[in-house]
């Protein structure tokens, strides 16, 4: 029941992220969403479904869109995963979190994946995208991210309520 | 004691995985002849859905943008009457150039010249998705080797260049913009074209580029053009020069461009096989 809604979420949010969300960018920046729900599934689930999930969308993500075949799955499942084994110690209920987590999240997405993209030595403006993409996308992130996770965590608590 | 077990197990099965990631990302980090069985399926499965998303986007911006554009609408109204005009005038100069260009044609065949044929086939495709990363400008369409779509298949929209065809599955493909940021396309100016020059994508949806040579004369709206150097086939525009400026060692011009084409509001394109160098 569970895994089937949240694969529903998965399936539809990478639907309308490559499609209908394009439209919503703003100064070249579209809202990742895909991040967002990893770390609203991860703070509100068990530590180990938070890598699966990242894994699980991070992959389909990168065999559908990217070049490099892998990039996003890492990125994402890392994140699960510690978000995931420091979920025992917060306040879930606190909006706070879901903004400090995706901000945090962000950023690490980001240095891993510029990490391994210069590494595998494509050309791209490091400087400027950290200069005028990265506050952006962080600001952007964190803000749908509570919205995000109010759903979100409505629904886990349905679901435990019910069993 | 079965709790730490547990944990130790968690974090060794992650750190598996990633080196197993890490692996993959090395393995298809270059260019690869053909998909893997697994990407070709899910392209398959998921394009058919983000056809039906998309196109209902679609709908709904351009309806909301047409609502807020109303009060240009007569403003361009005036504008396209008058380039209708001027290129009403650019016609009856073709068509002459058309007649003169037939006559030399006769000539050649005359003369027993082996002529080139340009046999492409422009096929129509609708963009199903854009990458949802911010860094790389990549599109999927909805045609692919079904439609005889290969790798490094030149894509156009009705305006300019777009790009070129990275990878093809059986009914979808993936695009790589030429404002990618990986992405180098070679120009010619159209007013002459012995300037020539290699163009790059940036993060903002500008090219960037320089010229071979440093002493060109470049002004600002000056029109660009493939130069037929490497796989974008002669003569295709690309954009308009809206900035030149002399590098910081005063050793290159360098060059920012605005494309023609509209990367935000593009549905539908056109897709090229790509050129077959003949060997004789």
């Amino acid at each position: 029941m569970k895994t089937s809604i949240i694969g529903l979420i998965i399936f539809i949010n990478f639907i309308l992220h490559s499609t209908l969300f394009q439209h919503i960018e703003l100064k070249n920046v579209v809202p990742n969403t895909s991040l967002i729900l990893v770390v609203c599934f991860a703070i509100n689930s068990k530590k180990d479904k938070g890598a699966i999930i990242g894994f699980i969308i991070g992959l389909i993500q990168d065999v559908i869109f990217e070049k490099v075949i892998g990039l996003n799955a890492l990125a994402y499942m890392l994140i699960g995963y510690i978000i995931g084994t420091t979920n025992r110690n917060i306040f879930k209920d606190n909006p706070i979190i879901p903004f400090v987590f995706t901000a945090l999240a962000t950023v690490f997405y980001y240095g891993i994946s510029l990490l391994v993209i210069y590494l595998l030595g494509y050309s791209l403006e490091y400087f400027n995208i950290l200069r005028f993409m990265l506050p952006f996308e962080i600001i952007y992130n964190s803000i749908i991210s509570v919205f995000v996770y109010i759903y979100v965590s409505k629904i886990f608590k349905s679901i435990k309520n019910r069993y | 004691m079965s709790n730490k077990i547990f944990k130790n197990k968690s974090v060794m099965i992650v750190t598996i995985v990633t080196i197993i990631l890490i692996i993959i990302i090395g393995l298809t980090s270059r260019q690869r002849e053909e998909m893997n069985i697994l990407e070709t399926w899910a392209g398959n499965a998921a394009s058919p859905f983000q056809r039906v998303v998309n196109t209902g986007a679609n709908i709904i911006s351009e309806g909301a943008s047409s609502i807020f554009s109303f009060t240009h609408l007569k403003k361009e109204n005036i504008e396209l009457e008058k380039e209708v005009e001027s290129l009403q005038e650019e016609l009856i100069k073709a068509r002459l150039n058309r007649d003169e260009l037939e006559e030399l044609r006769g000539l050649k065949f005359a003369l027993n010249y082996i002529e080139e044929e340009d046999d492409f086939e422009p096929i129509v495709a609708n963009i199903v998705g854009k990458s949802p990363s911010n860094w790389f400008d990549i599109f999927t369409i909805d045609v692919g080797e079904n439609k005889g779509i290969k790798k490094d298949s030149v894509v156009l929209a009705s305006n300019g260049l777009v790009g070129r065809v990275y990878e093809a599955g059986e009914n979808w493909a993936k695009v790589i913009a030429i404002i990618d940021n990986n992405s180098s396309v070679s120009f010619q100016i159209l007013r002459d074209r012995t300037f020539q020059g290699i163009l790059s994508g940036s993060i903002t949806n500008e090219l960037t580029g320089y010229l071979f040579d440093p002493m060109a004369e470049v002004v600002v709206g000056d029109k660009l053009i493939t130069s037929g150097l490497g796989i974008y086939p002669h003569g295709i525009i690309i954009g308009e020069v809206i900035e030149v400026a002399m590098s910081s060692d005063q050793l290159l011009k360098t060059v920012k461009v605005e494309p023609y084409v509209n990367f935000k509001r593009l549905n539908k394109v056109l897709v090229m096989a790509p050129q077959i160098i003949r060997n004789e």
